[in-house]
C-alpha cells in the first residue's frame, strides 16, 4: 500500500519535473529573463531542480514498514 | 409566613392539579408555563420550592435546573423534578444537575405533597 | 604553471593512494566488514556518471551554449525518480539469475541468445570506445595546461606520451581490481570504494575551485551574471541558442536519462555491484543532489572564463585556477579531473571486458571444435586471461581512437555520440522487464537497426569533413538521405536528430519483429522469469532431463576451479540437507544451480550450452513451457482471486458497518419512539390520577371545582383513548397490517361527510367554513372511511389553530392532470418554513412552539400521510407568510383499466 502510494507520488513528481523544466515553461522563463535583464533562468532551473530533489527525499525517506 | 411554591409545566390540567394540591397544603403558589417564564419568575423573588416539569418547550427542565444551580442566591430554592420519562439515566441526570427529588409521572399526590413538606421543613 | 615532474609525481602518488584504498576495500570485504554496504557509497559509485566530460567539458560547452549543458544532468534526475521501481526490478532480476552485464541481461531474457549477447557487446564497445578516448584526451590536455607543455607526442617536455601513460596505468588498475575473480557477478568492493572516493574528490575539488573562482576572482554569482549581461553575453544565460532548440533540450534530457540507465559502467555499478536493493531508495534522491551540486558552479565558471580569456575552452577550470595564482588549487583541480577520468575508465573497461570475454570470445572458443577448447580440464585461467586482455586492448584502442580522430572534437560532442549509441539498449531493456510478448527477433532487428541508423546519422558525419558532399547533398545526391537531415528533418541538432531516428527504427523493429515472429519455447520461459520476477524468482523450473552430480561438478571445476566448484556444491548440499553423492543423479534444482554458477563466470548463453553438454534429454519443450505458463497463470489467478476476495471482504465489511449503523439508528429511533409514546401516555394519565386522588381525598370539594375536575377527567380519558387508537393505527399501517376497504367514490361527498362530522366543533368556536368544491369530480379508488378520517383530521387541525375570533377555513377540491386535488386553508398563525416537512413525522409537535394550543396526539398528520401515500397520492403543507397554513393532498383518478377489472 505504502509502496504504491510512494510510486504514485514519484510519478507525479516526474510529471512536475517535465512540466517545470521542459518546454514551454523554460521558454517562458527565458523570455522573462530577456525582458527583465536579470539572470532569472539559472535561478529558476536550479531552484526547481533543488525543490524536486527535496520533495523526492521527503517521499522516499518516509518511515515505512520493512519488507 | 407561608412558603412559596413555583409550579412549572406546559400541561394546563397538570398545572391545575398541582396548584390545587400545593394551595391545599398551605403554600403560596405561582405558575409558569415554560422554562423561560420560570426563570423570569425567579428573578423577582426566588420561591422556596420549584415543581419542575422536564419536557417543555423553550427551555427544558434540565436546563432550568442547571441555570438555577449556577446562581448562588437561588441555592436555597428546593427543586422537585417531574417527568413523564422515567428512565434511570434521566433520573441520574436530574439529580446530578442539582434537583433535590425526581418524581415520575403519574405520581401519587399524597407522596408528592409529603415530599414537598419534607423539603420545606413543614411538619 | 607547475613543474612537469611535480605533476607526474603527484599523479602517481594519487593513483597509488587509489590502489591502497581499493585494496583496503577488498580486504575489509573479505574480512566480512564491507565498507561499501551503505547507500551513500552506493550513490557515490553511481556518480561515476560524472567523468572528465562533467569536470571539464560542461564548462567548455556552457562557454558557448549557456545552460544547454544541463539536460545531461536533468535526465538522470528524471530517471532516478523511477529508480525505486525500475532499477529495483533490474537489480532483483540480475541477482536472481546471476547476470554479469547488460549484454548478459538482454541475452538471458531473450532465450539465452548468444547472438544477441554478441550484438549488444559490439554495439556497446563501439559506442563507448570514443568515450574512453575522451577521458584520455581530457587527462592529457589537463596535464598540458597544468605544466604548460604540449600534449603532442614528441614535443619537448615530459618525453613521454601522457595519454599513453595514463592508458597503461588505468589498464593496470582495472586488471588488478576488476578481474581478481572469475565470478563476474561477484562484487568488486575495492573498485567500488575507489570509485566512491574518486567521486568525493571530484565533487569537493570542483566546489572548492568554483567557490574560489566565483568569490575570489569575482564578487559572487550576481557579479558574474551582471557582467555577462553587460558584456553582451546574455545568451550564455539562455537555454536555447543557435543549433540548440527547446526540442533539443527535451530530447537530450531523455537521451541522458537513457544513458544513465544503460551505459555499461552505470549498469555495472548500479546493478551488478549493488549489495542491497534497499540502497536504491536513498540513492534515488542523493544522486540528483550530487548532480546538482557538481553543476552549481559550471555556468558562472564558464562565464568567468569567457570574460577573462575571451573565449570558451574545455580547460577553463584549470586556466582560471592558474589565474588565482594558487599553485595548490591548480594541483587540486588537476587531481579532480584525473579522478573523474580514471573512475570512468576503470569501471567502463571492467564492464566492457566482462562482456567481451563472456559474450564474444568465450562463446567462439567453446563453439570452435578445432581448438579443442571445450575439452580442456581447467578453463578458469583462460577466462581470466581473456578478460584481462580485453581491458588492455580496450584501453589501447581508446588511445588509438584518440590519436587518430579524437583531437578535433569537443569533449561533450564525443560523449553525446556515445550516449546515443548505448541509448539503443533502452527499448529492449524496457521490453525485457515489462513486455512479456517481446521476442528475440524483435530485439535483434530493433537493436541492429537502431545501431546502423546511429552509425549513419551520427558517427559517419563525425568522421568526415563537415563540408563533404555526402553531408550537404546526400548520398548520390538524394537530399532526403542526408545523414544529418534524414527525410528532411532539419530542425534538430545532430544528436537529437540521431536519437529520434535511431529510436524510431529501434522501436519499430522491436515491435515488428515481436509481432511477426514467434517466441521459442525457451524464450517464453525466460520472458516469464523476467517480467514476473517478483513472483517467480526462486521457483524451480520443472525439468525432464537426466544428469549426474559428478558431471556437473567436473563442469563447474573447469570454469571456476576445483575449490570453488566443490564449495558451491557443498554449500548447496548443506542448505538442502543431503550429501551430494558422486553417482547420484542431479535434480532440477542442482542443474539450475550449476547453470547459474556457470553463468556468473561465462555468461548466460555460454553456460546454457555447457550445461546442455552434460545433461541428457533436458530439452525445453512445449510441455515445459505449458507447465510454466500454467504455473504462472495459476499464480496470477491465485493472486487475482486473493485480491478479489479481499475486495469482497472490504465491501462486506463496509456493508456490515452500514447495516450496523442503520440498526443502531433504528434502535435509537425505536427507543425514542417508546420514550415519546410513554411520555404522551403518561401525560393524560398524570392528570387523571391526580384529579382522581384529589376527588377521593378531598371530601369537602366545592361543587364547581368537582364539576371542573370531573370534566378534566373525561377529557383526558378521551385524549388517552384517541392516543391509543392513533398509535395502533400508525403501527398497523407501518407494519402493513391495516385492512383497507377499497371502493370508488367522489371526493366531494367525503368532504361533505367530514364537514358534517366536525360541524359541532366549528359551530362551538364560531369558525366560518367555506366550501369551494368543484362538483362532478372523477371517481377515485381508496378506502372511503380512511380518507374521511384524513379530511376530518385536517379539519380539526385547522379548527385548532385559527384565531378564537374571526376564525375562517376554506376547503377546495378540483381535478388536474389525472389527479383529484384537495386543499384546506386557515387564517391561523401559519407554520414556520423549517417545520413544513417535519410536521408529518410522528409526535413532531412535541417540543415545538405550537403546544400552547390544545394538544393533539402528534400522530394525526402521520396517519394522514400514510393513508394518502398508500393510495398513490401525495400530501404536503404550504404556509405563505402571513396567510395562515394550507394543507393539500392529491390522489390519482381511478383508471379505466381498474374499472374494467371491477
Amino acid at each position: 500500500m505504502a509502496r504504491q502510494r510512494q510510486g504514485r507520488l514519484l510519478g507525479a513528481l516526474l510529471l512536475l519535473l517535465f512540466l517545470l523544466l521542459g518546454y514551454p515553461a523554460v521558454l517562458v522563463v527565458e523570455e522573462l529573463q530577456h525582458h527583465l535583464g536579470r539572470p532569472v533562468l539559472p535561478v529558476w532551473v536550479f531552484g526547481t531542480w533543488g525543490l524536486i530533489i527535496l520533495a523526492a527525499a521527503l517521499i522516499l525517506e518516509q518511515p515505512r514498514e520493512r519488507r | 409566613m407561608g412558603k412559596r411554591v413555583l409550579v412549572v409545566d406546559d400541561e394546563p390540567n397538570i398545572v391545575m392539579s398541582l396548584e390545587f394540591l400545593m394551595k391545599r397544603a398551605g403554600f403560596e403558589v405561582q405558575v409558569a408555563r415554560n422554562g423561560r417564564e420560570a426563570l423570569a419568575a425567579l428573578e423577582g423573588a426566588p420561591p422556596d420550592l420549584l415543581l419542575l416539569d422536564v419536557m417543555m418547550p423553550e427551555l427544558d427542565g434540565y436546563e432550568v435546573c442547571e441555570r438555577i444551580r449556577q446562581r448562588p442566591e437561588w441555592n436555597a430554592t428546593k427543586i422537585i423534578m417531574l417527568t413523564a420519562r422515567g428512565r434511570d439515566a434521566e433520573r441520574q441526570r436530574g439529580l446530578a444537575l442539582g434537583a433535590d427529588r425526581y418524581v415520575t409521572k403519574p405520581f401519587s399526590t399524597r407522596e408528592l405533597v409529603e415530599q414537598a413538606k419534607q423539603l420545606l421543613g413543614v411538619a | 604553471m607547475l613543474p612537469a615532474g611535480l605533476v607526474l609525481l603527484l599523479s602517481l602518488a594519487y593513483l597509488v593512494g587509489l590502489f591502497a584504498i581499493a585494496s583496503w576495500g577488498d580486504r575489509r570485504a573479505e574480512a566480512g566488514r564491507s565498507l561499501i554496504a551503505n547507500p551513500l557509497v552506493y550513490t557515490l559509485s553511481l556518480a561515476v556518471y560524472c567523468t572528465a566530460w562533467t569536470f571539464y567539458g560542461s564548462v567548455g560547452l556552457a562557454g558557448t551554449g549557456g545552460l544547454a549543458f544541463l539536460p545531461v544532468y536533468l535526465g538522470p534526475t528524471l530517471v532516478c525518480l523511477l529508480f525505486p521501481l525500475l532499477l529495483h526490478k533490474m537489480v532483483h532480476t540480475a541477482k536472481a539469475y546471476g547476470i554479469t552485464s547488460i549484454a548478459d541481461f538482454l541475452a538471458a531474457r531473450f532465450g539465452k541468445s548468444a547472438a544477441l549477447a554478441g550484438l549488444v557487446t559490439i554495439v556497446a564497445a563501439i559506442a563507448v570506445l570514443p568515450y574512453i578516448a575522451l577521458q584520455l584526451k581530457a587527462v592529457s590536455a589537463s596535464i598540458a595546461v597544468a605544466t604548460g607543455l604540449s600534449a603532442e607526442v614528441g614535443a619537448p617536455g615530459l618525453g613521454i606520451d601522457t595519454a599513453l601513460l595514463v592508458a597503461i596505468l588505468m589498464a593496470a588498475f582495472a586488471v588488478l581490481f576488476g578481474t581478481r575473480h572469475i565470478d563476474a557477478a561477484e562484487h568488486h568492493p575495492g573498485m567500488v570504494l575507489a570509485v566512491a572516493f574518486e567521486s568525493t574528490v571530484k565533487l569537493l575539488t570542483f566546489l572548492i575551485a568554483g567557490t574560489i573562482i566565483v568569490y575570489g576572482l569575482f564578487d559572487g554569482f550576481g557579479d558574474i551574471f551582471a557582467r555577462a549581461l553587460d558584456a553582451e553575453l546574455g545568451h550564455l544565460l539562455d537555454v536555447s541558442g543557435p543549433g540548440f532548440s527547446h526540442a533539443d533540450w527535451l530530447l537530450l534530457t531523455l537521451l541522458s536519462a537513457a544513458a544513465f540507465l544503460v551505459l555499461p559502467r552505470q549498469f555495472q555499478v548500479a546493478v551488478i555491484e549493488n549489495v542491497d536493493p534497499d540502497h536504491i531508495r536513498r540513492a534515488s534522491w542523493l544522486m540528483p543532489l550530487y548532480l546538482l551540486l557538481i553543476n552549481l558552479f559550471v555556468l558562472p565558471v564558464a562565464i568567468a572564463g569567457v570574460l577573462l580569456s575571451g573565449r570558451p575552452d574545455d580547460m577553463t577550470v584549470l586556466i582560471l585556477a592558474e589565474r588565482t595564482g594558487l599553485d595548490w588549487l591548480v594541483m587540486l583541480v588537476f587531481l579532480g579531473g584525473l579522478s573523474a577520468a580514471t573512475a570512468m575508465i576503470i569501471v567502463e573497461s571492467v564492464a566492457l571486458a566482462t562482456m567481451i570475454s563472456n559474450d564474444l570470445v568465450i562463446p567462439v572458443l567453446l563453439r570452435w571444435p578445432a581448438l579443442g577448447f571445450a575439452q580442456r580440464p581447467d578453463l578458469s585461467g583462460v577466462v581470466l586471461l581473456v578478460r584481462r586482455a580485453g581491458i588492455v586492448v580496450l584501453l589501447l584502442l581508446g588511445y588509438g581512437f584518440y590519436r587518430l580522430v579524437g583531437t578535433g572534437y569537443g569533449l561533450v560532442g564525443i560523449g553525446l555520440i556515445a550516449f546515443c549509441g548505448v541509448a539503443q539498449f533502452v527499448p529492449p531493456i524496457l521490453a525485457a522487464l515489462y513486455v512479456r510478448d517481446a521476442n528475440l527477433t524483435g530485439a535483434m532487428i530493433g537493436l541492429a537497426g537502431g545501431f546502423l541508423v546511429w552509425l549513419y546519422t551520427l558517427v559517419l558525419p563525425a568522421m568526415i569533413p563537415p563540408d563533404s558532399a555526402l553531408l550537404t547533398a546526400g548520398p548520390f545526391g538524394i537530399g532526403l538521405l542526408r545523414p544529418q537531415a534524414l527525410l528532411g528533418l532539419e530542425l534538430l541538432n545532430p544528436v537529437s536528430h540521431a536519437l529520434v531516428w535511431s529510436w524510431t527504427v529501434n522501436l519499430g523493429g522491436l515491435l515488428l519483429g515481436s509481432l511477426l515472429a514467434t517466441q521459442s519455447d525457451l524464450e517464453r520461459v525466460q520472458a516469464l522469469q523476467f517480467v514476473d520476477v517478483y513472483q517467480r524468482a526462486g521457483v524451480t523450473r520443472p525439468w525432464h532431463g537426466e544428469a549426474r552430480v559428478e558431471d556437473l561438478r567436473a563442469l563447474l571445476a573447469r570454469f571456476l576451479g576445483k575449490r570453488r566448484a566443490d564449495a558451491a556444491l557443498a554449500l548447496d548440499a548443506r542448505q538442502r540437507g543431503r550429501t551430494a553423492a558422486g553417482n547420484a543423479s542431479a535434480d532440477a534444482a542442482l542443474v539450475q544451480l550449476a547453470e547459474r554458477q556457470l553463468a556468473r563466470a561465462i555468461g548466460t548463453a555460454s553456460a546454457r550450452v555447457m550445461v546442455a553438454s552434460v545433461v541428457r534429454g533436458e530439452v525445453v519443450g512445449p510441455q515445459e513451457v505449458m507447465e510454466i505458463l500454467d504455473e504462472a497463470s495459476q499464480i496470477m489467478e491465485y493472486s487475482r482471486r486473493l485480491e478479489q476476495k479481499s475486495r469482497e471482504l472490504e465491501a462486506a465489511t463496509a456493508e456490515l458497518r452500514q447495516a450496523n449503523e442503520r440498526l443502531r439508528q433504528l434502535d435509537h429511533m425505536k427507543d425514542e419512539f417508546i420514550a415519546t409514546v410513554s411520555h404522551e401516555l403518561r401525560t393524560p394519565l398524570t392528570s387523571i390520577r391526580s384529579f382522581s386522588e384529589i376527588l377521593r381525598d378531598v371530601p369537602d370539594l366545592a361543587e364547581d371545582e368537582r364539576a371542573q375536575f370531573l370534566d378534566v377527567l373525561v377529557k383526558e380519558s378521551e385524549r388517552l383513548t384517541r392516543l391509543i387508537n392513533d398509535i395502533l393505527d400508525v403501527s398497523k399501517i407501518e407494519a402493513g397490517k391495516m385492512d383497507w376497504h377499497l371502493s370508488r367514490f367522489d371526493l366531494d361527498a367525503v368532504i361533505e361527510d367530514a364537514i358534517a362530522a366536525t360541524a359541532g366543533l366549528f359551530r362551538e368556536r364560531g369558525i366560518v367554513i367555506e366550501r369551494r368544491l368543484a362538483g362532478g369530480l372523477p371517481e377515485i379508488e381508496a378506502d372511503r372511511d380512511r380518507l374521511q378520517q384524513v379530511v376530518i383530521n385536517l379539519l380539526s387541525n385547522a379548527a385548532k389553530f385559527v384565531p378564537e375570533k374571526g376564525g375562517r377555513v376554506i376547503v377546495t377540491s378540483g381535478v388536474e392532470d389525472g389527479v383529484v386535488t384537495f386543499a384546506i386553508a386557515d387564517n391561523g398563525p401559519g407554520i414556520p418554513a423549517q417545520y413544513l416537512q417535519t410536521i408529518f413525522e410522528r409526535f413532531h409537535q412535541v417540543g415545538d412552539t405550537l403546544t400552547s394550543k390544545p394538544k393533539g396526539t402528534g400522530l394525526g398528520l402521520t396517519i394522514c400521510r400514510h393513508i394518502v401515500e398508500h393510495f398513490g397520492g401525495r400530501i404536503w403543507a404550504e404556509s405563505p407568510p402571513g396567510q395562515g397554513a394550507v394543507f393539500r393532498f392529491v390522489l390519482p383518478v381511478a383508471t379505466p383499466l381498474a374499472r374494467a377489472a371491477e
